[in-house]
């Protein structure tokens, strides 16, 4: 987790706590001033939720961008769904700091919560298209040394296993990982 | 008993001179190895990792749970209570 990451998640977790005790008042003494009070740690807690998921999101976007340079068709699909995902959220900053009421605030953090059925799986997406991309480069960059090594089994070995192709990343590191002991026994 | 005079002169005159001669200080000698010298710490290659070695490194070190990539943990349903 970067560092801004870091620190908006523990503004999130503060605010989570506050908006949890407030509630709870309410919910004991249902006065006027414990709704206030939930009213308000909930104005504070929904922006921050926002905040952590959106700031999230344009990592992974960055990252995305920095890695893999939006080189095919998935990866810059991903990048302009995760685009229309950060200014949804923008949006949103808006919303949360206009409310007035706990029926208002449930309303927009159920429409915030539905959206997020399809935000998580693109960020998924996404996280899945780096960490392939980072294994494609290490195969990449072991190619010149298979290229330039005499013939022999343990070469068609490292050749069998870098040739395998599988979605899966756990096996895609394995079969890599399992190159890189080969190829130290090369001759 | 005269042969004995002009010698023990000599003795003493030697003993003389000999403490008058300035000492011989006391030099602060800086070795350093020659170039060619055995002494010479071997220049390590196994230090530096090679091209490929350095490919197999990053590979081992590899992490598909890059916490730079994590998700952070929230809520996914808060119970905003009713009015």
């Amino acid at each position: 987790m970067l560092p801004t990451l870091f620190a908006l998640n523990a503004a999130y977790r503060l605010a989570f706590d506050n908006w949890g005790l407030a509630r709870n008042q309410y919910l004991q003494y249902k006065t006027e001033a414990t709704r206030q009070a939930a009213i308000s740690a909930t104005r504070q807690l929904l922006p921050a939720r926002n905040v952590l998921w959106k700031t999230y999101l344009q990592d992974l976007r960055a990252q995305l961008a920095s890695d893999t340079n939006i080189a095919n068709y998935s990866q810059t699909t991903a990048y302009l769904n995760l685009e229309t995902e950060i200014n949804f959220l923008d949006n949103q900053d808006s919303e949360f700091s206009g409310i007035t009421s706990l029926a208002q605030a449930k309303q927009l953090s159920k429409a915030w919560e539905s959206r997020l059925g399809k935000s998580e799986p693109l960020s998924i997406t996404a996280r899945t298209q780096i960490l392939s991309h980072r294994l494609d480069q290490f195969a990449s960059r072991l190619q010149p040394f298979i290229d330039s090594a005499s013939p022999s089994s343990t070469l068609d070995l490292v050749k069998q296993k870098l040739g395998t192709s599988t979605p899966d990343l756990k096996k895609r590191h394995q079969l890599l990982l399992d190159v890189a002991s080969l190829m130290l026994q090369l001759p | 008993m005269k042969i004995l005079i002009p010698v023990i002169a000599f003795a003493i005159l030697l003993i003389f001179f000999v403490t008058r001669l300035p000492r011989p200080r006391s030099a602060a000698v800086t070795v350093t190895p020659s170039p060619t010298s055995s002494l010479q710490p071997p220049t390590s290659t196994s230090a530096v990792p090679t091209e490929l070695q350095q490919v197999i490194n990053d590979i081992r070190a590899f992490r598909l749970d890059d916490p730079q990539l994590v998700a952070p943990a929230f809520s996914h349903s808060l119970d905003i209570p009713e009015e």
